[in-house]
């Protein structure tokens, strides 16, 4: 106050004008280090200090107790002989490579049907999408109840059409048929929401020509609007994968790894060996694979989408 | 943007078609619904009844007795509000802050933050369980929410809408002499609700069904959360005294979800879609 009685007009708001625009200055690097240092802190913390240990962990022996111990690559050579270890994979991959293109076949099917719809258009929409409202731990609960053996809701209702029982969770075959239709049923609204957003989104110009120019229905579908939905149906079966990969509580739920170990998904194994087994460095070396896998179908993902965005 | 056409009985049968597939689909949650308020025994009836002979609240009272779904459901509740508003602040002022202001190594600052979303994180709840330790957390409400307080894809999200804000609104409240907080709070933030809605409810779908971590950061009884509670159910659910309490307690676990839904359903579907189609 004192400094604007003294000083000439002119000087006075250039003055003050400075001052402020220093201090507005300060103010502005005082939010960007009051918000990004806890950012960067807790990613460091939660996301790259875990992974930097998990890659430590990889050659040592721990079980969250004693000092881990530098054991060299015993860990990653036991993986090569585990036979379960095989088993996890194989199976987490036999549950993604046949859920993936069912869900994105039905529920392409299923967007393409809604949007042709005249009426109720919202109503099919919001009760198809509903599915995916369901969370995968009651979906797996319902289904597990549905599944049973005797009392089963799905065993009843094939009776009563005067077929065979079917041994559901009990039997390898059928309990793995189980799974997929589970995953299948979790993921459908999704999808079909994500494809109904991309077929609205197609030129309807281009569909007016081809009618003219007096194609048919399917050629209509596969000439323009297949190809029209290859961005999203690549980034649509990117999102289904790396869910399917990580396939864990249903599993847990509708047969625990059983029978005989023939359901058990890689994730449940890696969780199993940590906490379970407490070998938490081999435990380790399942995780660095899991990641491994992921990045692998991250850069495929990359390629395909400039592949096709040609 | 066409002209509203008289609908053709064709049409109605088309629609009456997509409903029976709808109902199909959705059957699983209608039975589960149904079989909930049903008297004792009544579930295995054969054939089901849709509609239940009288509505009971047994199985309710049972699981709530033998499952502990209240419990449960208290310890859902607390957790996922703590979850959501440190996942949504955090996430929100920090891609506002990254967007809107300019500072040394942001291009930087950026990959690091995205390039976790490579990273599928249940591979790092091994260590991450040593940090929540360290920090005293096991076993803690707070415990269970930590590490999802910030994800790269919604720090990724909230930059995206952060951008459309205009920079003159920004500016003309700065020459108001507003202090960059107060921007944030006053101008950005109601901005920003459309995007906060969206990744509030994708958040609150997530947390609510949490189940790997939970399984692992949960020591005794008191601290289990429905996903927990169900999946101990479900796995000694071999005869039918279990089940007709596992019933209920999915029913409780659903409910707020599907509530929300139906009150945003339209949030819901946009939420969905945008998560699908970005750049």
């Amino acid at each position: 106050m004192r400094e604007r009685i003294e000083l000439p007009g002119v000087i006075t708001i250039s003055s003050t004008d400075g001052l402020a625009w220093r201090k507005r200055k300060l103010t502005k690097q005082g939010i960007i280090y009051v918000v990004l240092i806890p950012t960067i802190a807790y990613f460091l913390l939660f996301f790259y200090y875990p992974f930097v240990t998990n890659m430590v962990w990889m050659f040592t022996d721990y079980n969250f107790l004693d000092r881990p111990r530098f054991i060299g690559m015993d860990n990653i050579i036991r993986l090569f002989h585990d036979v379960y270890a095989w088993r996890a994979l194989r199976n987490t991959f036999v549950i993604t490579v046949l859920s993936t293109p069912i869900t994105l076949c039905i529920s392409l099917l299923l967007a393409l049907a809604v949007f042709y719809l005249k009426m109720g258009k919202a109503i099919v929409r919001g009760a198809i999408f509903a599915t995916y409202i369901v969370s995968t731990i009651v979906a797996a609960v319902t289904f597990k109840v549905w599944f049973n053996g005797e009392l089963g809701y799905v065993n009843n209702v094939l009776a009563s059409i005067g077929l065979k029982q079917i041994p559901w969770l009990t039997d390898p075959f059928w309990a793995m048929t189980a799974i997929v239709i589970v995953s299948v049923w979790l993921l459908i609204g999704y999808f079909m929401v994500i494809f109904l957003a991309g077929i609205s989104g197609i030129d309807s110009q281009q569909l007016e020509a081809g009618k003219i120019d007096g194609a048919n229905t399917w050629q209509l579908f596969f000439r323009i609007t297949l190809p029209q939905l290859k961005p999203i149906i690549v980034f649509a079966s990117i999102i289904a994968i790396s869910n399917y990969l990580k396939t864990y509580p249903s599993v847990v739920i509708l047969t625990n790894g059983g029978p005989y170990r023939s359901t058990e998904t890689i994730l449940m194994y890696m969780f199993d060996q940590g906490f379970m087994s407490r070998n938490v460095g081999y435990a380790s070396v399942i995780g660095i694979v899991i990641f491994l896998i992921t990045m692998i179908i991250a850069l495929l993902q990359l390629k395909l989408t400039k592949f096709f965005s040609e | 943007m066409n002209q509203p056409q008289p609908k053709s009985l064709l049409d109605v049968a088309y629609f009456l078609g997509m409903v029976a597939v709808a109902l199909f689909l959705l059957s699983p949650v209608l039975w589960l619904v149904s079989a909930s308020f049903q008297g004792p025994g009544e579930i295995f009836k054969v054939p089901f009844h849709w509609i239940p002979e009288r509505l009971s609240l047994d199985n309710y009272m049972h699981a709530w007795e033998v499952g502990y779904v209240g419990q449960a459901l208290r310890n859902s509740v607390i957790v996922s509000v703590i979850m959501l508003f440190f996942h949504l602040f955090f996430n929100t002022i920090s891609g506002y802050v990254i967007v809107k202001y300019s500072f040394e190594f942001k291009a930087a600052l950026i990959i690091f933050i995205l390039a976790t979303m490579m990273l599928p994180q249940e591979i790092t709840f091994l260590p991450v369980f040593n940090v929540v330790k360290s920090l005293g957390l096991v076993n803690s409400w707070l415990g269970l929410a930590v590490p999802f307080f910030f994800s790269g894809f919604g720090v990724f999200m909230m930059m995206q809408f952060a951008r459309a804000i205009p920079d003159e609104i920004l500016e003309s409240a700065r020459i108001d002499g507003c202090s960059e907080y107060r921007i944030f709070f006053q101008m950005a933030l109601p901005l920003l609700k459309p995007a906060i809605a969206a990744l509030g409810i994708m958040a609150f779908s997530f947390i609510w069904n949490e189940f790997a971590w939970a399984n692992i950061v949960v020591l005794s009884d008191q601290m289990r959360t429905l996903p927990l509670t169900l999946t101990l159910l479900a796995k000694s659910s071999d005869n039918s005294v279990k089940i007709s309490a596992l019933i209920p307690a999915s029913v409780t676990a659903m409910a707020p979800v599907m509530l929300l839904f139906f009150i945003f359903q339209r949030q819901f579907v946009a939420s969905v879609a945008s998560s699908g189609v970005k750049g």
